[in-house]
């Protein structure tokens, strides 16, 4: 083919122009070893698509994962449908007893004092009061223990008390006052003599 | 349809799945990846394969979309980061000949080019689609795809021209 043509044809390519079939002839073309001077840059183009169809995959066990990933998605699916229908029993189960619990007292409802687990076990009622009294007894010993260690809370009362001297430091504070009306005095008089500098200086003039 | 019909018809266009996607991916883990995906999505879709007209072009769009997504998630998380140029290029053999630099090249242009025009030139002169067909996976008009087309197509030859005259002036 001659380059005229062929340059024709690189033109319509640069503007996206030609066919599949065209294409390929360039292709075919540029893949010769010799070829014009102007023309060879464009070697490296078309070899680079060239190049690029080449690219494959390389793992060689590409296939078997698809294929084993498909297989187990279709043994997912059987066991979600599983899943789903256990799930919704346990479901419904459960609302039919919540729905039973509404229309069934509970039996523990219908048992009288008598009967109740902490029913009284006592006949004489002066026994049953030193009994109570015993039982409350040794409720306050072991709370009373437990109680023991606040009693440190009052050290930290000392601690605070240590902090009333603060007020002291107060009263020297108010003595520094005075202080302040020693500065305004000092300005004052330094004030006074910039005035009597300036009336001397008016005075000169 | 079954796994064999499946193996035999579908699995064989894995190689341009992943050329597609490595092209807009980069790294080649992240391209198997999302060729796996594709497949397995289109496992999902068993049942109305056979009714599809063209597989390979619906999968094309399964992966252009899946890696359009993946190019989006990357850039709102790592902002500027992926343009540090820490693309390391593995040489084969076969690449250190005197053409390993202009491909490399080219391969950079490529890299800097937008999206869309990246797909619609590998497309078409990777894969050697119609027209017809890149309409199909890209859903652009053919007027819009030969735009792209011819923008992405001088892009590169101003590389080679570029490259030719430097090669002139330092010899």
């Amino acid at each position: 083919m001659n380059f005229q043509v062929i340059e024709k044809l690189l033109n319509k390519y640069f503007e996206g122009e030609t066919s599949i079939n065209e294409e390929n002839q360039l292709r075919e073309y540029f893949n010769k070893d010799f070829l014009p001077p102007h023309l060879k840059p464009f070697k490296i183009h078309f070899q680079y698509f060239t190049d690029a169809k080449t690219e494959k995959i390389t793992d060689p066990d590409f296939d078997q994962m698809i294929l084993n990933e498909i297989g187990e998605r279709k043994l997912f699916t059987i066991d979600g449908k599983r899943k789903y229908l256990t799930y919704s029993l346990i479901g419904i189960a459960a609302s039919i007893i919540i729905i039973f619990g509404f229309f069934f007292k509970s039996p523990l409802d219908n048992l009288d004092d008598k009967n109740f687990a902490f029913a009284n076990t006592f006949t004489d009622p002066e026994k049953a009061f030193i009994e109570t009294q015993k039982i409350l007894k040794y409720i306050s010993d072991k709370f009373n223990s437990g109680v023991e260690p606040l009693n440190n809370i009052s050290k930290f009362d000392e601690g605070v008390q240590n902090l009333n001297k603060m007020a002291s430091f107060n009263k020297g504070m108010k003595g520094m006052n005075k202080i302040s009306k020693f500065y305004e005095y000092k300005q004052l008089i330094s004030n006074q003599s910039v005035d009597t500098i300036q009336i001397i200086k008016n005075n000169k003039l | 349809m079954t796994i064999e019909k499946f193996k035999i018809e579908v699995l064989p266009i894995k190689n341009k799945l992943y050329r597609l996607a490595k092209k807009l991916l980069v790294s080649k883990e992240e391209a198997e990846d999302t060729v796996q995906d594709v497949f397995l999505r289109l496992w999902s879709k068993k049942e109305n394969l056979d009714q599809i007209k063209s597989i390979e072009g619906f999968a094309m769009v399964i992966t252009k979309n899946l890696c359009l997504d993946k190019l989006k998630s990357k850039r709102r998380n790592t902002e500027e980061i992926s343009d540090t140029g820490l693309n390391v290029v593995h040489k084969t053999p076969y690449n250190q000949t005197e053409m390993v630099d202009s491909i490399d090249r080219i391969n950079e242009i490529m890299k800097k080019l937008p999206e869309q025009q990246k797909i619609i030139i590998h497309l078409r002169d990777v894969e050697g689609y119609e027209f017809e067909e890149i309409v199909e996976v890209t859903g652009l008009t053919i007027n819009t795809i030969r735009v792209n087309l011819s923008r992405a197509r001088k892009k590169i030859r101003e590389t080679v021209l570029k490259e030719e005259s430097y090669e002139f002036s330092s010899n």
